[in-house]
């Protein structure tokens, strides 16, 4: 008996991690009945419950992220696979003609990514797409540079679908505030949004970014972020959808954002 | 309002999740798979992943691991280990990766981290400065997993990387590796001081308050840990935890 006993304590020594796991599970069930218990009103926060249960979307609207070879496409694919929304990664043309929706990512340089969308020949059908078509865009962090007239970085013109310009923060090492602005900071929401609904005032969300905007018409601003200055962290135009940050590495609120964007 | 990151950091030797001591005595914790997802439920801030053999066995960290771990991360997530080329960079950041380390490649060639951070962006490089004293009491920077000492002291290798374009340090202390007796503050100050980019604290965090301590009078952007996040204390009994955000004050 205490052979076997051992030898079943042997095999179980690898899921050390795992039942550590249960211990966070507990933990977090715990959550959810004090939390009803201080019987909280409306419908039940995301971190209160399974995450996948709550924040599956029931739209059908074809996505296409637009792959202009710069940024991170893959990981904004995941999320919105585990939303359940149907979406593609593509710079074709035809992709882009057919999608409902469409998301500019974007991590690294901003003179490059112009360079690149040309060369794939996709300026003019983006264009078409947002400015005559009026289908629905979201640019994440490079991508909502790109959408304003011109951009510090490499000193080139944008999208020039907003009234703006993207600037470099200044940083000073005796300062708090170092260039990139690389981590967790909070948004003020400026406007009532589809794009911001459950999502509260305050959220944190994940920024990793030298240059921000520096928006004309203030009736644009949709999130404001606090860095030394303050910087439009969201821009909303009619159809048009900036963010400085990265919802899809900002766990669920993040996923939040990109849910609303799909159920718009 | 910004506040400093708190990021677990995961050793890998073969694809195992351990923790070292001063970069030696590997001990065994767990699936580092299963690691990642206990920090998406604990909502991490941010992960840090090490590949600590292999430089020195001159190959680059498993890309299909990178991209298992790319599928199950909803926090940012950075990956070291034997990146030496654009197309290796590439390829962790496909699978799913913000950022990429550098150590070895930095220390070898530091003409590298620029070609880096114009092909990729700043923001996407980050520079590992292994810091320890040489047997003649000399400070320098260390690369091949803390086994070569460069020419550089550990400042001058900082303020190198700030020059060739690196978007983020992490500065560490091989000699508080493990130790669980607080970061190395007067090094991290010294360097944090001296850069206008981020810099990330890591090597001796043993309870919270280190942390506090080390953003305080440290000023650094962000405090990485690894006993701290897979020990339960100092007697070193596996337990994967993170802080609550609510918790911790760091005014």
């Amino acid at each position: 008996m205490a052979r076997v006993h051992c030898q079943r304590k042997k095999t179980d020594e690898p899921s050390q991690i795992e039942r550590r796991r249960h211990v966070v599970e507990r933990r977090k069930i715990s959550a959810i009945a004090s939390s009803k218990t201080k019987g909280s009103a409306g419908e039940p926060r995301d971190s209160q419950l399974g995450f996948s249960m709550h924040i599956k979307t029931s739209s059908s609207a074809r996505i296409i992220i637009v792959d202009y070879r710069t940024g991170n496409s893959n990981s904004i694919k995941r999320t919105l696979d585990q939303i359940g929304s149907r979406s593609i990664i593509s710079s074709q043309i035809e992709d882009l003609t057919q999608a409902d929706k469409i998301i500019l990512p974007g991590v690294g340089h901003f003179a490059k990514a112009m360079a690149n969308l040309k060369e794939l020949d996709l300026l003019e059908a983006l264009n078409e797409a947002v400015l005559i078509k009026r289908k629905t865009v979201l640019g994440i962090c490079l991508g909502m540079e790109l959408m304003a007239m011109r951009s510090q970085e490499g000193d080139t013109q944008g999208l020039q679908w907003l009234d703006a310009e993207a600037v470099r923060f200044k940083s000073s090492a005796a300062a708090r505030h170092k260039v990139p602005h690389m981590g967790w900071n909070r948004i003020q929401i400026k406007k009532v949004s589809a794009l911001m609904k459950g999502v509260e005032n305050l959220s944190e969300f994940y920024f990793a970014h030298s240059y921000h905007l520096k928006i004309k018409d203030r009736s644009d601003l949709l999130n404001e972020t606090e860095y030394g200055i303050s910087f439009p962290s969201a821009v909303e135009r009619n159809n048009i959808f900036g963010v400085q940050y990265h919802p899809e590495k900002s766990h669920r609120t993040g996923v939040r954002v990109l849910k609303n964007f799909i159920d718009m | 309002m910004f506040r400093p990151r708190i990021i677990p950091v995961l050793l890998l030797k073969d694809l195992a999740l351990v923790k070292s001591v001063q970069f030696k005595n590997y001990k065994y914790i767990g699936d580092p798979i299963n690691a990642v997802r206990i920090f998406n439920d604990l909502e991490a801030d941010e992960l840090i992943l090490l590949d600590i053999t292999a430089s020195k066995r001159e190959r680059l960290i498993s890309p299909d691991f990178v991209k298992a771990v790319g599928e199950e991360s909803r926090m940012p997530f950075c990956v070291g280990g034997g990146i030496r080329s654009l197309e290796e960079i590439n390829t962790v950041i496909a699978a799913g990766a913000e950022k990429v380390i550098l150590n070895t490649c930095a220390g070898r060639d530091p003409d590298f981290v620029k070609t880096a951070s114009d092909e990729f962006g700043s923001s996407t490089i980050v520079v590992c400065i292994d810091a320890k004293r040489t047997l003649f009491g000399v400070e320098r920077a260390w690369i091949r997993g803390g086994r070569r000492a460069t020419r550089f002291s550990p400042l001058d290798f900082a303020k190198l990387m700030e020059d060739k374009g690196a978007g983020e340090l992490i500065v560490q202390s091989i000699e508080r590796d493990g130790t669980m007796e607080g970061y190395d503050i007067d090094l991290i100050r010294s360097i944090s001081q001296a850069v206008n980019i981020p810099v990330v604290a890591l090597g001796g965090a043993g309870r919270i308050q280190d942390l506090v301590d080390c953003y305080r009078y440290g000023f650094v952007n962000g405090l990485a840990a690894g006993s701290l996040f897979v020990y339960q204390d100092k007697r070193r009994g596996v337990l994967i935890n993170y802080p609550e955000k609510e918790s911790l004050s760091f005014e």
